[in-house]
C-alpha cells in the first residue's frame, strides 16, 4: 500500500475521534496569535489571519460543512 | 450576534478547516478547487455572512490553532489571544465579547482594570438530530464512521478533561 502523503493524513478519509486535551496547553490565553496565509472565499485573495487583528478585535471560529 | 457587534470594534470570521465528517458527498479534501467548492457549499447552506477564509490544503493554519474540528479563538486588536474554546458555544462567545466591551469601557471611565487569568467548564447544548443531519449531509459512510466511534467511546469511558455536570 502506498504511503498517505502529509497532506492525505491532515484530510484522513476515515473519522478519527479528536483528542481534546493538548488544547489545554496549546496557545494558552496572553500568547501572540500565530499567522497564516488564507484565502477569503469569494474573492480568491490571499489574505493573512493578521490583517483582521489590526485594526480590529478578532473572533474567528474554525470548522468546516461536516 | 456577527450583526450586533461588527460595528463596535469586532471582526467574525469562519476558517475553513478540513472535512471533519468526510463521507461520499463530501469527501476528505485533496485539491484546494475541492475545499473551495466545499466552503462555498457551507455558507450557501448555513446562509454564512460572516467573511470565510479557507485554509490550505495541509491545514497550516488549523493546525498552528490546535487542529479542533470547532475551537473559537478571540484575538484583541494587536495580535494577543484574550479567550478560547475548544468547542464554539455562542452564548460563551458574546458574553466574552460583551465583557471586554464592558472592561473597556470601565477603564475609559478611568477605573484601575487589573488583569487576571480565569479558565471556565463549558456546557454547550447539542442536539444529536442536528449532528446527525449533518453527518447525512456528508453521505452513509460519514454516519457509519461516527457510529463506529461512538460504540469505540463508550467502551473508553469518559473523555478526559470532561466533566459532568450535576443537577
Amino acid at each position: 500500500m502506498a504511503e498517505q502523503t502529509e497532506i492525505e493524513k491532515y484530510n484522513y478519509r476515515d473519522f478519527v475521534s479528536s483528542d481534546f486535551l493538548p488544547f489545554r496547553a496549546h496557545l494558552p490565553v496572553g500568547s501572540s496569535a500565530p499567522d497564516c496565509q488564507l484565502i477569503l472565499l469569494g474573492k480568491n485573495q490571499s489574505v493573512r489571519l493578521s490583517d483582521y487583528w489590526k485594526k480590529n478585535d478578532l473572533v474567528v471560529e474554525f470548522g468546516s460543512l461536516t | 450576534m456577527t450583526r450586533e457587534y461588527v460595528n463596535k470594534g469586532f471582526v467574525f470570521l469562519f476558517l475553513y478547516t478540513r472535512e471533519a465528517h468526510p463521507g461520499e458527498n463530501f469527501p476528505a479534501h485533496r485539491s484546494m478547487e475541492q475545499k473551495l467548492a466545499h466552503a462555498r457549499a457551507f455558507q450557501e447552506r448555513f446562509q454564512i455572512e460572516r467573511p470565510i477564509l479557507v485554509d490550505d490544503l495541509g491545514g497550516t493554519g488549523h493546525k498552528l490553532y490546535g487542529m479542533l474540528p470547532n475551537m473559537t479563538y478571540v484575538i484583541a486588536r494587536g495580535g494577543k489571544i484574550l479567550s478560547r474554546a475548544d468547542w464554539t458555544d455562542p452564548p460563551t462567545i458574546e458574553w466574552t465579547v460583551q465583557y471586554i466591551q464592558s472592561s473597556r469601557a470601565h477603564r475609559r471611565e478611568g477605573f484601575h482594570m487589573a488583569p487576571f487569568y480565569a479558565e471556565i467548564v463549558g456546557y454547550r447544548w447539542n442536539s444529536p438530530a442536528k449532528v446527525m443531519e449533518g453527518l447525512r449531509r456528508a453521505g452513509p459512510k460519514a454516519v457509519e464512521d461516527y457510529e463506529r466511534a461512538m460504540e469505540h467511546r463508550k467502551k473508553q469511558g469518559p473523555i478526559p478533561g470532561r466533566i459532568k455536570i450535576d443537577d
